[in-house]
């Protein structure tokens, strides 16, 4: 039942969601840069690349969210304590997934 | 025993807990005589992480003090326009030296320092897991640190401001040592960093009281095991870039020289990527110590304890996204800046959270005591509000080109700083002394001290936001009548001096009144965590199971039964220091660890550290030498004497056993190892970003024309060299002998692997042995990349030769393998480094 205690998934469930945050910065600032490095701006291609990469972000974001309760520790209030950081987490690195992608809508 | 098994036998000991037996006669004694400390000239030698927190304290403040009265001398000196109180080469040097010590030499040890000294005691452990590894980052520091601020007084501290920036700082425009001095400074901290941090990441999740799972950790706990990640993955950017600059000053290797290939912007990104989150891993700390005080002040758990993890995570991770935000007047593309821009206003967010729980928290006590480290935090949350809100407006891009090199970018690091890190940690120094020391501090002079305090600031730095938007610039030693600036930066100087006197106030009532010895003043203010219960130089007695986040608010009896030694580990079972350490969710126990004890190793290992990078800075080479082998032959001794002994399980309480020595992925060792294998590919991963950027930025440049790029033959034959020898390390490893069979094979194996390792690294010099690495980037880059892999290769030819010596002599065998399971860790990265390094530059080749 604890053998959970000892593995990573806990860990890589709660921590994901941030992660994704994290690497989708990176994502939308490499590939506005690559292109720039051969066109000397960022035309449609990167920012098509730019809104499929977020929605896939998106999904794997909303993923961990929901699956929250299956990777959590299996028993005690540290459960509850899991999932419910692992969501807010999980909500927020959302929100902010979309709202770091938006400049290459608008910029 | 599997973990259900342990678990199990977990569960059945609590039910057993607290024992009111008597406990045996001498078992007290025998306690509070393994765990004495050293007196007299000795005590130089202690580890007990009460004293080696203090000192780092101490440490700390006295460069808070250093560095404070280097401010008021800018003060000064900016007092009136035309002044002539210093010349511009020195303010030059006292402004850099102003924000390099307040940085690296103050606020990074200081609350690594409150890590060291409060965890322990927080978790009712013993000792944090490598008590050694703590004091030998105190000694490197407090030497390198107090060498670094005296060359001030011979005129040769550095000048290039707190960051550094090339071209300014290379070979060509500085060519005098000032510079180097700052890489030294910087070096120091390093260290002392990522030793803290291995520390803290281990002692957090693995030495916790029985039962403390996750949910019961204190906030404290959680943010400084965000801190500690962020140092592990942020000062690696840092490390890198100081190897670069000093790799370029000293043997013109032109990473950041334009016209040779490289890009002075290089050293902005890697600099920012450790030098932003840098802000949030003074910050979450000091925010972490908010949040165990208010609770306390306000007499009541804090608001929303799951929202403020959320948030320490958060912060943790966005912090990486944000470094390009000290770069909007740089030139990168507009939408570049976006992407930085919006990150940096997202990462408010989190911030916005800690700030509301501290305030719902006071807004729901019955009654605040507004006592000092009340009004410390008070002031804190005022301030760095003040700092956050400026923080979104220089978020903007419009507004921060505007903003930007002028005083009023100071006026808003000043308010985040102060506000995130220096009153936060008054407020802890108030709160907890009386924890270690015999009188708690003065609540009336810390009130006076308060008031200067906060009222100098506001005086000081509130009008430099009005001196920036008037375009007054930074780092400029004077300013022009005309300008109309005379009066407000009197007022200015003036709030500093207000400012100094508060702290003048603490630090006569810390000489005054602090003061180690039996029994500590204890928990004055009324805290409910476990660091308050009665503590010995053993810290607490026994190690009672914790149901919630203030235990002592709700149990209060917890105190007498771990003082009786109702609880867990109320003894010193094998008579010789030690501590539980458990699982990290759940703090179920697994294993005891031997802590270490006093010893002069360490602090000669320190000694040989400071020396040797001193040695080098002043470039007296054998010196260097004498001071590198006095380093490793310390490490060595240090190393000697860790490892536990295999033997009987031992009896914890409660009628449970736990086995006294265990490797594998359980060992913390194993563990640091892991955490140390992350920093050193963070550095190599910041060495990939500078390849990618400097071609990115000259793409027709990279090999240059004209120029062959490394040897194929040479690339896969090292490669198949570096990969023979890991796969030779891995047969060593499998082939330890039991106690008193034959070592051949594993003799034969471990030598096997350190020839093929030397032969792998000379055939990778040799495929780029035409290529010069002073003449452009590119050789630069390529060099880089074996530079890495010697570096560990020196160390992992030391551990191997240490880890033979001890199989030699008996002290490792297939039971006691942890040595060798933590070399094989870092051998299989090294081999993993090497080859993707290959693929890196062969790749280039075919793509070209």
């Amino acid at each position: 039942m604890r053998a959970q205690d000892d593995k990573l998934t806990p860990w890589v469930a709660m921590l994901g969601p941030p992660t994704l945050w994290f690497v989708h910065f990176g994502f939308v600032y490499a590939s506005a840069s690559l292109e720039m490095v051969f066109t000397e701006r960022a035309t449609l291609l990167s920012r098509l690349v730019i809104a499929g990469g977020t929605l896939l972000f998106l999904a794997v974001i909303g993923w961990l969210g929901w699956k929250a309760p299956r990777f959590a520790p299996v028993a005690g209030k540290v459960r509850e304590f899991w999932i419910g950081v692992t969501r807010i987490t999980a909500a927020v690195s959302a929100i902010a997934v979309v709202y770091q992608a938006m400049p290459a809508l608008l910029v | 025993m599997t973990a259900e098994e342990r678990f199990e036998a977990f569960e059945k000991a609590k039910a057993n807990l607290p024992d009111r037996a008597p406990r045996p006669e001498g078992e007290l004694e025998l306690l509070e005589k393994v765990w004495a400390k050293p007196r007299g000239w000795r005590v130089l030698t202690v580890v007990n992480n009460d004293y080696v927190g203090s000192w780092y304290v101490g440490a700390a403040l006295l460069f808070f003090v250093l560095a404070g009265i280097l401010a008021l001398l800018i003060r000064l000196q900016l007092a009136m326009p035309l002044n002539e109180f210093m010349g511009q080469e020195t303010y030059n040097q006292v402004f850099t030296m102003h924000g390099t010590i307040m940085m690296f030499l103050f606020a990074v040890p200081a609350v690594e320092a409150a890590g060291v000294l409060l965890l322990p005691q927080m978790f009712a452990a013993r000792d944090l897991p490598f008590p050694r590894l703590s004091a030998f980052a105190f000694w490197a520091y407090l030497i390198g640190g107090l060498v670094f601020f005296t060359s001030l007084f011979w005129g040769v501290a550095p000048d290039g401001g707190w960051f550094m920036y090339p071209p300014h700082t290379s070979y060509v425009f500085s060519p005098d040592s000032n510079q180097d001095w700052w890489l030294l400074g910087i070096g120091f901290i390093e260290i002392s960093a990522i030793a803290g941090a291995i520390e803290i990441v281990v002692g957090t999740l693995k030495t916790r009281s029985p039962g403390m799972t996750l949910d019961k950790l204190p906030v404290f706990g959680w943010a400084m095991l965000v801190f500690a990640a962020m140092i592990i993955v942020g000062f690696p950017a840092v490390i890198l870039s100081t190897i670069l600059l000093e790799l370029e000053r000293a043997f013109h290797w032109p990473f950041f020289i334009a016209g040779q290939g490289g890009d002075p912007l290089l050293w902005q990104h890697l600099f920012w990527f450790f030098g932003h989150p840098e802000v949030y891993i003074i910050f979450l700390p000091a925010a972490g110590l908010m949040s165990m005080i208010i609770p306390v002040v306000a007499r009541t758990s804090l608001v929303g304890y799951r929202l403020v993890v959320f948030a320490l995570i958060a912060t943790g991770f966005i912090a990486f996204g944000v470094w390009a935000h000290h770069m909007f007047a740089t030139g990168i593309p507009d939408i570049s800046v976006s992407f930085f821009s919006a990150a940096s206003m997202a990462v408010s967010i989190p911030a916005g959270v800690q700030v509301f729980a501290w305030i719902g928290t006071l807004m729901a006590a019955k009654k605040i005591e507004f006592n000092v480290p009340a009004l410390f935090s008070i002031g804190a949350i005022v301030i760095f509000v003040i700092g956050g809100l400026t923080g979104v407006m220089v978020a903007m891009v419009p507004f921060d080109w505007q903003a930007h090199d002028s005083y009023f970018v100071v006026a808003h690091l000043h308010y985040v700083l102060i506000g995130g890190m220096v009153f936060p940690l008054f407020a802890a120094i108030y709160y907890w002394t009386p924890m270690v020391s015999v009188n708690a501090l003065s609540e009336k002079r810390g009130k006076w001290a308060f008031w200067l305090m906060f009222a100098g600031m506001n005086l000081t730095f509130m009008i430099m936001h009005w001196t920036g938007m008037m375009g007054m610039p930074r780092r400029v030693y004077t300013y022009l009548p005309e300008q109309g600036l005379g009066t407000v930066n009197l007022i200015a100087t003036v709030g500093a001096f207000v400012f100094a006197a508060g702290i003048a106030i603490v630090m006569l009532d810390l000489i005054q009144k602090f003061r180690f010895g039996e029994p500590p003043a204890g928990n004055v203010y009324g805290g409910g965590t476990l660091e308050w219960l009665p503590q010995g130089d053993y810290a607490a007695r026994s190690m009672p199971v914790v149901d919630s986040l203030e235990p002592l608010w709700d149990h209060p009896e917890l105190a007498e039964e771990s003082d009786k030694g109702q609880w867990f580990l109320p003894d010193s079972p094998t008579g010789r220091r030690e501590t539980i350490v458990t699982s990290p969710v759940y703090a179920v126990p697994q294993y005891m660890v031997t802590i270490p004890g006093p010893s002069e190793w360490h602090l000669f290992a320190a000694i040989g550290t400071a020396g040797f990078f001193l040695a080098l800075t002043v470039k007296l080479l054998s010196l260097a030498a004498v001071f590198a082998i006095l380093a490793v032959y310390s490490v060595w001794r240090w190393m000697w004497e860790l490892e536990g002994e295999p033997g009987p399980d031992i009896a914890i309480g409660g009628g449970m056993k736990i086995p006294r020595y265990v490797s594998g992925p359980m060992n913390h060792g194993v563990w640091a190892a892991w955490v140390l294998v992350t920093v050193l590919g963070m550095i190599f991963a910041c060495s990939i970003f500078a390849w990618f950027f400097l071609w990115g930025r000259q793409p027709g440049f990279w090999p240059p024309a004209g120029l062959l790029p490394p040897t194929t033959d040479g690339l896969l034959a090292s490669g198949a060299l570096y990969l023979a020898s890991g796969f030779a390390v891995w047969r060593a490893t499998a082939s330890l002998p039991a106690k008193g069979e034959s070592a051949v094979r594993y003799a034969l194996w471990q030598g096997g692997a350190l020839v093929l390792l030397a032969a792998a690294f000379a055939v990778e010099l040799i495929s780029r042995w035409h290529i010069s690495p002073s003449a452009n980037a590119y050789g630069a880059m390529v060099y880089l990349y074996s530079f890495l892999n010697g570096e560990v290769i020196a160390m992992l030819a030391i551990y191997a030769a240490f880890n033979i010596a001890a199989f030699w002599k008996g002290r490792m065998d297939r039971e006691r393998r942890v040595g060798q399971e933590c070399l094989q860790i870092l051998w299989l990265f090294l081999v993993a480094q090497a080859l993707i390094g290959f693929v890196i530059v062969g790749g280039f080749k075919v793509l070209a």
